[in-house]
């Protein structure tokens, strides 16, 4: 690490007792300061000591020969102490000239004292004289420190490869200043040299490329090095928008990313996000490809996260918790890829920004709309048809952008129904919608309205009765509909200071009946999000803030009464007494936050943190401490990070859990101490490796008529082998090991969690072959389904059924091994304005008989696998302008 | 709530809607063995202090070679009442409250009580019917239950289709296992019999201090449009080979009076019963087994039939085709139509 400093140096003497004037010298050579320039000066100061001289000599100071200088002390560095700072000394120097007893007359802390001290013992001097004759002498002497500059480098590559960018001018602006200005050499390196410390935006440009702006704040004498990524600008000419191969890039830009605050966080980049295959573009199913999140069961639509049940993982659209993340029959994500700017997983340990869940973290950032011009895309498959436009609105400094999308299910699903004897008033269709507009605002601030939702609806009316349960029968209806009104303000307040706010209103639906049994909701959630980030010192930074959830709602209910797991149903519906529950109430949440990150040195982050969530409900209050951090091992390529973190994640019951009907009274939360450790190595560019293993010890779980009873254990392996995205390839190896089990009080067996997977195993790939073709595969391998294996066993005679005989423990057979290909192919023409793709999204490509279930005749003396989706090929075509 | 609630309306709705996956068993509604189709008791619901008189509609179809055991229907002498979480297992359980069937209080513990092993075909009532008088407290001592509609008590009896005769089984006490079996149906050297030789089953009656409700009626039973006379065979004719997919067979409606679909006035968010037919041959497939006749909003389903089917294999056969109606509080009643399979005239 170099830095430049300079120090001052005062030297001014009077003989004791002297009445000759003040002399100021300027030392004859000023002394080379360590690391860097110096300069030194001499200043007049009072006398200290008189000595015993002869009245009438004249007395000659002494005259400095060398001087050392002094370094501003690591140790003020490490606690972020950044001020010009001054030390006088008293220096005693004898005949000879060498100094003999060094004092501090103002001491300052923070090492500026001992440094100065040193430096001082090393001072040389042409002892003063009173006459010709050498004298001792004692002086004032005075050592200034200054705040050692930082330095700032790095490289401009294209936005998904090693590739430097040459003459790409990167400018660095502050705020009130002139902005500096460098222009990358041939392998895309710039420099600016020593810069003084704070806030700056480097903004990177160059013909063909997007315009970057990078925020970053500079340390002093540390030496930041940054490597900017540049996206081709959309539908500029085709010379510029082709590689060689004539292939359209499709590449975002990837900006210099900061340790994050977690443990692990996940971020799947745009060109992953769209064409992992088997997903239908669809990025919010891309996730379901990562370590540690379990295999859904086919069109369940879930998201299993390390084991937990689905409802322990929340997912957030901007900070706003939304109540559903996929359509119908999980074909899609109730928010369309174009319309995402990122999406931060984090499967578990995370932040104490995050909480009332137990399982993981799924944020989403809606993108920010184009401001350069109208823009927009078009896409039709077999499943849905979406549509989103955006750009400027005027010269009114905002920018938009509009989405919409809506499925055919209906158009081939009715006439099946129909078919089978089902009268269908409403066949399966959804809908999702999004709009946003949004302005930037000084100081990095921005402001932005959100409103986007969600509607699934089917009703139909069955004529026949299911065989194994009557209820099961009649009309069936089914709406669940929800939309968000968010507003999100985000300012910095200062140099140290961020602000940022989410505040949103919204409704969610649900609407169920089957037979004579339904459920309706109608509730309006209030979710308030603020954020105040400041930062105490480069070192270290202070993250606060409350995350309020208030909702009314009202609800009918009448169902009858659930089982505990392990519990045999007693029946079907029919059989017995539905119980029902008409209420308003309302949920309230309020939580606050504190984190602190603290670099104590470069490459290392420490995170502590705490959060304090209250529930109405329960009348209960729960604290969850946190703490995660990183270090690395070796800062340069290849990278090595060490990480862990530990602790507490409380996830409040459920309101059905607490219901004065379906419930039961004196709940308090689910607790999981969550523990995990791991290494993050890269290989080779853009390759990296990823390891952790997890541990987390449940407690206080609720199972129904048993109150906080249930235990649990999930540990486990993630491995991530990642091929970061470049112009010809992404791809990744992700296997995840893991093993959840629940106990469901005391004295009861261990059994294995409904959604526990052993061994989840996912590799994919996708190739630019040139001419605009790109293929890609996903290989899937995973441990089956738990499921309750049942027998031969009651005749129910109310219902006219025959009920199974289930084996206790539940969830004890594991469905066989479940493999599957899917296969994308996708081939591109890129205009002057426009571009096309089509694309074949093959599901099941080898049509693997996998199995999602067990099937048993009328009396369960027979059973056969019930076979998962067979080769499902998906065909669309999208457009982007 | 919100969250479990959507996921689990979206996930289950998309099961409901799935085809039918694996399987290729024969249907519930093909007789083949020792069956019990339904049950019918005289007062489907009853009120404290009632004798309730329960009918049971079993039949055996096995082989004439697995025959030489005959079928006989026992019923368990203990009328369980109000067990824990009206959970008919926990009947099994030492918690369980038993009485006899005339109302005595029994004493010992639950029907699994009792050591293993022992023989008990000659202590036990036997018979296509039964009746047990239902304990005057039946609905005082069960728990107040919240959101269910109105004070009600639940008895259950346990019967037993067994073509051999029937023993206690051993019990585990050990065991979490709710569901554990309290009685077998074993041949004359003890040996465990198999699923087509027995069925066990049971009966709740639900008690209320004053609640109407009665089995439903069949006015007629129609071949299409034409009422197929008390006794009088259908004769069906077998589709042609190959042709199971377009061959719809014979039309068979049951009629059930408009005034068989009781009111609810004491539910208004179901205010009326659900009617459903289920049908069973022993010689004919029959297709749309089981079908809605009245809907609790919907009403009465029109051009709904069950379809009756033959193959070219059961040409010269007869059999029985049951009828069997249920309403969604416990009432049944039943009738059965001889069937021919002859040549098509």
């Amino acid at each position: 690490m170099r830095f430049r400093l300079r120090h001052n140096l005062a030297l001014v003497a009077l003989a004791a007792g002297s009445n000759a004037s003040p002399a100021l010298a300027r030392a004859d050579e000023p002394a080379p300061a360590r690391g860097g320039a110096s300069e030194s000066l001499l200043r007049p100061t009072e006398p200290v000591e008189a000595a015993p001289l002869p009245q009438k000599a004249a007395v000659t100071p002494p005259r400095l020969l060398s001087d050392t200088g002094v370094s501003y002390p690591a140790e003020a560095l490490a606690q972020g102490f950044y001020e010009a700072t001054t030390v006088l000394l008293k220096v005693d120097v004898d005949a000879t000239g060498a100094v003999t007893k060094v004092e501090v007359e103002t001491p300052r802390g923070h090492g500026f004292d001992e440094a100065a001290v040193a430096a001082a013992k090393e001072l040389k001097y042409e002892p003063a004289k009173r006459g010709d004759r050498a004298i001792a002498s004692r002086w004032r002497h005075a050592y200034s420190f200054e705040v050692p500059l930082a330095r700032l480098d790095g490289f401009v590559r294209t936005a998904s490869s090693d590739r430097g960018l040459a003459s790409v001018t990167v400018r660095l602006e502050r705020d009130g200043e002139a902005p500096v200005l460098t222009v990358t050499d041939g392998t895309g390196h710039f420099a600016f040299g020593a810069q003084a410390r704070g806030p700056v935006h480097l903004v990177a440009a160059v013909p063909g490329f997007d315009e970057v702006v990078v925020d970053e704040t500079l340390i002093p004498a540390q030496e930041t090095s940054l490597t900017i990524r540049l996206e081709r600008a959309q539908a500029a000419a085709p010379k510029t928008a082709k590689d060689d191969s004539g292939a359209a890039f499709e590449e975002i830009t990837v900006r210099g990313q900061r340790p994050p605050r977690e443990v692990t966080k996940r971020t799947l980049e745009k060109r992953e996000l769209e064409r992992i295959p088997g997903t239908n573009g669809d990025a919010l199913r891309a996730i379901q490809s990562l370590p540690g999140v379990a295999r859904p069961p086919g069109l369940a639509g879930l998201l299993i996260v390390r084991g937990a049940p689905p409802n322990s993982t929340n997912v957030f659209v901007d900070g706003t918790l939304i109540p559903l993340v996929y359509h119908f029959g999980g074909l899609s994500s109730v928010v369309p890829t174009e319309m995402i700017s990122r999406i931060d997983f984090y499967p578990g340990n995370f932040s104490a920004r995050y909480g009332r869940v137990t399982g993981g973290i799924v944020d989403v950032g809606l993108r920010a709309p184009r401001v350069d011009k109208l823009a927009g895309m078009t896409q039709v498959d077999l499943i849905d048809a979406r549509s989103v436009v955006e750009g400027p609105i005027a010269d009114t400094g905002w920018s938009f952008a509009l989405g919409a999308r809506r499925s055919y299910v209906d158009v081939w699903l009715k006439p099946v129904l129909e078919a089978a004897g089902s009268g269908v008033s409403t066949a399966p269709v959804y809908y999702d919608w999004q709009a946003v507009v949004e302005r930037p605002l000084p100081q990095k601030g921005r402001l932005n309205f959100a409103f986007y939702g969600s509607d699934d609806r089917l009703e139909i009316l069955i004529k026949s009765v299911n065989g194994s349960d009557p209820s099961i029968g009649g009309g069936l209806g089914l709406h669940t509909a929800f939309w968000r009104l968010a507003a999100t303000y985000k300012q910095s307040l200062g140099e140290k200071t961020d602000l940022s706010m989410v505040h949103a209103i919204g409704k969610n639906t649900i609407e169920f009946n089957l037979g004579d049994n339904a459920f309706q909701l109608d509730g309006m959630p209030l979710t308030n999000r603020v954020d105040l980030t400041h930062k105490i010192s480069p070192g270290t930074t202070l993250d606060a803030g409350l995350d309020m959830l208030w909702q009314p709602y009202d609800i009918f209910v009448r169902l009858p009464p659930q089982p505990r797991p392990g519990e045999p149903a007693d029946g079907p519906g029919l059989s017995r007494e539905s119980r029902t529950v008409r209420t308003s109430a309302s949920i309230y949440r309020p939580a606050a936050f504190v984190e602190l990150s603290l670099q104590p040195a470069t490459g290392t982050r420490i995170v502590p943190g705490i959060r304090v969530d209250y529930s109405r409900d329960t009348k209960s209050w729960d604290v969850s401490p946190r703490f995660s951090a990183r270090h690395e091992l070796a800062r340069e390529h290849p990278k090595t990070i060490i990480k862990g973190g530990a602790g507490l994640f409380t996830q409040p019951p459920q309101p059905q859990e607490t219901s004065s009907v379906f419930g039961q009274a004196g709940l308090t939360s689910n607790r999981s101490y969550g523990y995990s450790i791991g290494v993050e190595q890269d290989l080779w560019r853009p390759v990296e490796i990823s390891l952790e293993g997890f541990y987390k010890k449940l407690d206080n779980l609720v199972v129904a008529r048993y109150g906080n009873a249930g235990v649990g254990t999930v540990y486990g392996l993630e491995m991530l082998l990642r091929y970061k995205p470049d112009e010809r390839f992404f791809g990744w190896l992700a296997y995840t090991l893991s093993r959840s089990a629940v106990q469901d009080r005391p004295g009861e067996p261990e059994r294995l969690a409904q959604f526990d997977q052993t061994h989840i195993l996912t590799a994919l790939g996708s190739w630019r072959l040139g001419g605009g073709w790109e293929l890609g595969g996903r290989m899937r391998v995973v441990s089956g389904s738990n499921t309750t294996p049942s027998a031969y066993g009651f005749f129910d005679g109310n219902s006219a059924v025959n009920l199974p005989a289930q084996s206790y423990p539940p969830f004890g057979e594991r469905l066989p091994l479940f493999h599957q290909f899917d296969i994308r192919v996708d081939r591109t023409w890129t205009f002057a304005s426009h571009k096309i793709d089509v694309y074949l999204d093959l599901q099941n490509a080898y049509n693997s008989p996998n199995s999602e279930g067990v099937s048993y005749n009328y009396n369960y003396t027979k059973r056969s696998y019930a076979g998962a989706l067979p080769i499902l090929p998906s065909i669309g075509a999208r457009v982007d302008f | 709530m919100i969250r479990t609630l959507f996921r689990s309306a979206v996930a289950g709705a998309a099961l409901i809607l799935l085809p039918s996956c694996g399987g290729g068993f024969d249907p519930a509604s093909k007789i083949q063995s020792v069956r019990v189709l339904g049950l019918r008791a005289d007062k489907p619901y009853a009120k404290p202090g009632d004798t309730v008189t329960l009918e049971v509609l079993a039949v055996d179809r096995r082989p004439e070679e697995k025959r030489q055991r005959p079928m006989t229907v026992f019923w368990l002498p203990l009328v369980c009442t109000n067990p824990p979480n009206d959970a008919y297992y926990a009947c099994f359980t030492r918690a369980a409250k038993l009485t006899s069937p005339t109302g005595e209080p029994t004493p010992g513990a639950g029907a699994g009580g009792a050591d293993g092993a022992a023989d008990i075909t000659a202590l036990v009532a036997k018979g296509q019917s039964f009746s047990y008088k239902i304990p005057g407290d039946a609905v005082s001592s069960h728990v107040k239950v919240p959101g269910a509609n109105g004070d009600y008590g639940i008895s259950i009896v346990f019967y037993m289709a067994c073509a051999g005769r029937i023993r206690l089984a051993s019990r585990d006490e050990a065991s979490a296992n709710p569901q554990q079996v309290p009685i077998q149906c074993v041949d004359d050297d003890g040996q465990a019999l198999g699923a087509d030789d027995y069925v066990l089953g049971f009966w709740r009656t639900f008690v209320y201090d004053d609640r109407p409700n009665a089995n439903p009626l069949i006015d007629n039973v129609l071949l299409k449009t034409d009422v197929i006379g008390p006794g009088a065979a259908v004769a069906i004719t077998p589709c042609a080979d190959g042709s199971s997919g377009q061959c719809k067979g014979a039309e068979v409606n049951v009629v059930v009076p408009a005034s068989s679909q009781e009111d609810k006035p004491y539910d208004p968010d179901a205010p009326r019963e659900r009617i459903w037919v289920a049908a069973f041959s022993d010689v004919a497939s029959v297709g749309g087994a089981q079908q809605l006749l009245y809907d609790t909003k919907a009403g009465a389903i029109r051009d709904n039939p069950v379809r009756v089917t033959a193959t070219s294999g059961d040409l010269g056969k007869s059999g029985t085709l049951w009828l069997v109606v249920h309403d969604s509080r416990g009432g049944a009643t039943w009738t059965t139509v001889p069937l021919l399979v002859t040549a098509a005239p």
